[in-house]
């Protein structure tokens, strides 16, 4: 009997073991990226860093973990998160202690201060400052309510501010970049929190078919029509891909926004088309979307 | 022979216990992957029909799978019901074939209603379907949804529909979370609206999931939010977040730092933070 308690004993530990590795996150790290690589893979890396420490003024503390794929060139740290793509000017950064507005604060200086940092920032990423359409701050408002369990009524807190983030958006040639833009909140301690500047640069024909579409679309130009709905504006601009992408597809668009004509409706439709008016190609994301066995028709509901 | 036998025999007794004692409790995820479903309406029937949510729904996916997550659901247009979004009647969220109470996070994007003024105090926190079957297709979430609740497993909603988190109606929220952790959405008006995009839900999908291969940071729900529900805009619209919690730090902690991979258990709805940001 022992002997059995004791094989039952064994079982179970090697089965648990087993299960509980299998079972648990690795803890490993990745490992460094920097072991094995070409000359010009650590070119790469070395420039990433540069850009992250030298242009952006990111602290690297601790172990950094760095590498690249596909058209994306990155490090992080226990904290930092940064990311550029190769093929575009758009860059990606994030401190993740940014968040965590209770253990360090919110950033506090004046918007116009923001703005100067912001713009002093740009520019050293080499957005070209004479494209910003439009910039402004825009801050969170946070705020708490309590529910008492037995009314149901609740009691709230006062407002309090939150983040900041400046928000800019581009023109070229006073043509709207619908895609470009720039966010970027900084920390309490006035160090980069967030940022995500995609400015691609636009190819020559891409801007010089958006003026012709521009030229078309102000003589006489009719929108299409969709049913329930009326034509609120249009405008003609350029469309890419976003910054998340492994494509960088650039059209150029007459965007045409529509009211619902019942009133509840909300989020207008919005097309994008060409001076025919017939739907344009949309910017790609990815170049190889993962495989999905998406099903297309969901079975009757049973009675 | 026999011990061989006797040995399997403690396995397989041993893995099941192993494997009951691991989901004994349904509020406990696993945090290295969570299970999407994502719900998109552009056919409207002809009436006002959207013409980004399926591909605006297709790139928020994308980055959860390439992220290592699965998928419950991904219905689209007539598929999408409005019962999969309400807590009552037989047909509800608990839907096996696509309720919005199956998977951890839900990502919906179609229309939703908008009121005329962001001042109103009539009921305006409607999502919109044009479903095939479960009907109505109007469904007013203060009233008609519970989430997280009699083993539903939802823990982020996340709204892409215009005004369904009006900030006016944001206090009534509260009996939504029935073990929900978040939910997230726009505030505005008829003359101050969301625009049908794919960028937005393409942005939010990435940085709420995080893709690691890339260094592409993940962030928390609720600041992921904040950047991205602004995105294709009017001016004046807001982007909502809000996060239940036991305590009134639990509900602001959950607000500024909970991730969908967090793996926290679930909140009761004693306390609600919010937040907001407007263009």
């Amino acid at each position: 009997m022992n002997k059995n308690l004791k094989n039952i004993a064994v079982v179970l530990s090697a089965t648990l073991a087993i299960s509980l590795a299998s079972c648990q996150k690795s803890s490993t790290p990745e490992p460094s990226a920097s072991s094995g690589l070409s000359a010009e893979d650590q070119q790469l890396q070395a420039r990433t860093k540069q850009l992250a420490v030298e242009t952006l003024g990111l602290k690297l503390e601790g172990s950094v973990d760095a590498g690249h794929r596909d058209n994306f060139s990155g490090l992080r740290t226990e904290n930092v998160t940064f990311t550029q793509r190769l093929d575009s000017r758009t860059f990606i950064a994030y401190d993740k202690r940014f968040s965590d507005t209770a253990k360090t604060g919110i950033y506090k200086d004046a918007d116009e201060v923001l703005l100067k940092r912001s713009r002093e920032i740009l520019d050293r990423l080499k957005i070209p400052i004479a494209e910003i359409a439009a910039e402004k701050v825009v801050q969170e408002k946070t705020q708490t309510g309590e529910r008492d369990p037995k009314t149901g009524k609740m009691k709230m807190e006062p407002i309090e501010p939150g983040k900041k983030w400046v928000l800019a958006s581009r023109q070229v040639e006073s043509l709207p970049v619908f895609s470009s833009r720039a966010t970027i909140a900084l920390s309490s301690n006035g160090e980069i929190g967030f940022l995500e500047v995609h400015w691609p640069e636009i190819p020559t024909k891409v801007i010089e078919d958006a003026r012709r579409y521009r030229d078309m679309a102000g003589k006489n130009w009719h929108a299409p029509a969709l049913k329930g709905t009326r034509v609120e504006s249009v405008t003609v601009g350029v469309l890419h891909s976003p910054p998340a992408a492994t494509a960088l597809d650039f059209v150029p668009v007459i965007r045409v926004i529509y009211t619902p004509l019942d009133k509840r409706i909300g989020k207008k439709p919005v097309a994008y088309v060409d001076p025919e008016g017939k739907p344009v190609s949309m910017p790609r994301v990815l170049l190889q979307p993962p495989r999905e066995d998406l099903k297309s028709l969901r079975d009757k509901p049973a009675r | 022979m026999r011990r061989i036998v006797f040995c399997f025999g403690v396995f397989l007794i041993a893995a099941t216990l192993l494997l009951f004692f691991n989901n004994r409790d349904p509020r406990t995820v696993d945090a290295s992957a969570i299970v999407l479903s994502t719900g998109a309406i552009n056919d409207y029937g002809g009436n006002a029909n959207l013409s980004h949510d399926i591909a605006e729904a297709n790139d928020f996916r994308a980055w959860y799978i390439v992220a290592g997550n699965s998928i419950f659901t991904s219905w689209t247009d007539g598929n999408v019901w409005g019962s999969d979004f309400r807590d009552k009647g037989s047909r509800n969220d608990m839907d096996a074939s696509g309720g919005s109470d199956k998977a951890q996070v839900y990502y919906y994007t179609g229309h939703g209603t908008c009121p005329s003024s962001q001042t109103t105090t009539s009921a305006v926190d409607f999502l919109v379907t044009h479903g095939n079957f479960g009907t109505p297709d109007f469904t007013h979430i203060v009233t008609d949804s519970v989430w997280g609740n009699s083993g539903g497993r939802l823990q982020f909603m996340l709204i892409d529909a215009s005004c369904p988190t009006e900030l006016p109606e944001i206090t009534q929220l509260f009996p939504i979370f029935g073990g929900l952790h978040m939910v997230t959405g726009n505030s505005g008006d008829v003359n101050h609206d969301t625009l049908d995009s794919e960028d937005r839900g393409n942005e939010f999908g990435v940085q709420t999931a995080g893709t690691p291969f890339i260094f592409f940071p993940q962030l928390p729900v609720g600041d992921a939010w904040m950047n991205t529900g602004l995105i294709d805009v009017q001016s004046q619209v807001c982007a909502v977040a809000a996060a239940a919690g036991d305590t009134r730090d639990d509900a602001i902690n959950r607000r500024e730092n909970e991730r969908v991979t967090s793996g926290w258990s679930n909140p009761s709805n004693n306390w609600m933070a919010w937040k907001w940001v407007c263009n």
